[in-house]
């Protein structure tokens, strides 16, 4: 108490602060990164809910991995038996590894933890999930080799990932209104693409330059945050700016 | 619609405020077991609930309160001040444009109804009204990201900490134009959440 604020609760605020003025998705992973890191996490994974059955590596807000347990964690996919997946969707409270009864997890996900704490030396996990109004919406995992397992660090941590969710939310809510405003002329162009149009049938269909329709398809494309003309239609279809 | 209640019109709405203290029972001893506010076994009181205290009471047409929250001054001793200091990591604050924000009761039925929502929209536009710049509130922490969801603007005072198997955190509400814009938004009601224009009265 008193006027003086402790450690742990400055670094959540000033990461909070730090957030609050952050103008990408980046820049906020970057100051959630340097936060856990500095309680001596080094493994560390924001996942937000959007499209449950979306791939793993489409969900991830946020990823700062050691090579090889990056590899092999894709490559066997361990995302399917990590035990901590179904737990952070399930429960709203922080929890650590050491939460997690392995007699009441399957075999595959015992094996996932064991690789991690034999084969990676990470003996330390902690999980902060974001749940709203609707449920779980996002979750970030850590794991560390020697770490601050103190209260304050943790609450520090929750913050710190509330926080970070709610800017990166933000932040989203402001691409997609940015992307939403294709225009008129963008809207014909990609709907032709759609279509199965090349770029010279759209220009003699729309009476416009060869070089005017790939300009505005690429606008289009960088709107739509796409990096194929297929992911642009995609994409368009998905927010329902052409129809199909 | 929401009342707000005061010292100054408690006679006229003495069924709702009436009201009021019994739905706080369910929740809170009922529900939550804070047997110690338990007054009789209809009603939940405690020392906060005197002339200085107000409340804003969510009521349908026919006169049910489906939910409601007690306001009181930050410049007097108050729940924050005197019961849940430790909660505070930096200065107390007493201000006369800062009031706290207690007793966030809902009828159980009515958690995502209408009235819900009318409720978070009145933390705006009551403070607005009231030229207010925020609100102190003990909640639980777990309530952030919901209450940013729908556009509240919150801000930590403290680290979360347990208090009786409880997770609890002291934040501040904040209140601007913007925020009352955003919460509009996030809960979709466009028109004022209060029955009739209010008079503005000042914190004594």
């Amino acid at each position: 108490m008193g006027s003086f604020k402790g450690k742990h609760f400055q670094t959540a605020l000033s990461a909070i602060e730090g957030m609050a003025d952050a103008a990408s998705m980046s820049a906020v992973g970057d100051i959630v990164a340097a936060t856990v890191k500095s309680f001596g996490y080094n493994h560390i994974c924001f996942l937000a809910s959007t499209g449950i059955h979306q791939p793993f590596e489409d969900r991830v807000l946020l990823k700062v991995w050691p090579r090889p347990w990056d590899e092999q964690y894709s490559a066997s996919n361990f995302y399917a038996c990590d035990p901590v997946a179904p737990r952070i969707r399930r429960q709203p409270e922080l929890f650590t590894w050491s939460d997690i009864r392995l007699d009441e997890i399957s075999p595959k996900s015992r094996s996932v933890m064991e690789i991690a704490s034999v084969d990676y030396g990470l003996k330390f996990g902690l999980c902060a999930p974001v749940h709203g109004m609707n449920g779980y919406q996002a979750g970030l995992s850590l794991a560390g080799y020697e770490v601050e397992n103190t209260k304050d660090a943790h609450g520090a941590i929750e913050l710190v990932t509330m926080y970070a969710f709610n800017r990166f939310a933000t932040l989203r809510s402001h691409q997609r209104a940015k992307s939403i405003a294709l225009t008129l002329r963008e809207r014909e162009v990609v709907s032709w693409v759609a279509a199965g149009k090349t770029a010279w049938d759209t220009s003699v269909i729309l009476g416009i330059s060869e070089d005017t329709v790939n300009k505005t398809v690429t606008a289009a494309m960088h709107k739509l945050n796409a990096h194929t003309r297929a992911q642009a239609v995609a994409e368009a279809i998905r927010q329902g700016l052409i129809a199909f | 619609m929401i009342e707000v209640i005061h010292s100054g019109n408690a006679g006229q709405f003495g069924d709702l405020l009436d009201k009021q203290f019994r739905l706080r029972h369910e929740v809170f001893v009922g529900e939550r077991g804070w047997t110690a506010l338990d007054v009789d076994g209809i009603y939940e009181k405690d020392q906060y609930d005197d002339d200085a205290a107000i409340y804003l009471v969510a009521a349908n047409d026919a006169g049910a309160v489906a939910g409601g929250f007690r306001l009181y001054p930050t410049v007097l001793p108050h729940m924050l001040s005197e019961q849940f200091p430790q909660l505070l990591d930096g200065a107390l604050i007493q201000r006369r444009d800062v009031l706290e924000l207690t007793r966030f009761a809902m009828r159980k039925s009515e958690r995502r109804s209408r009235h819900y929502f009318e409720l978070l929209l009145a933390i705006q536009e009551y403070g607005l009204m009231e030229g207010l710049s925020g609100f102190t509130s003990v909640i639980n922490p777990l309530r952030i990201p919901i209450l940013q969801g729908f556009g509240l603007e919150i801000e930590p005072l403290g680290l979360p900490t347990m208090i009786d198997g409880e997770a609890t955190i002291a934040v501040m509400f904040h209140v601007s134009e913007k925020c009352f814009a955003r919460v509009r938004k996030g809960v979709a009601i466009e028109d004022s959440v209060f029955a009739l224009p209010q008079t503005s009265r000042r914190i004594a």
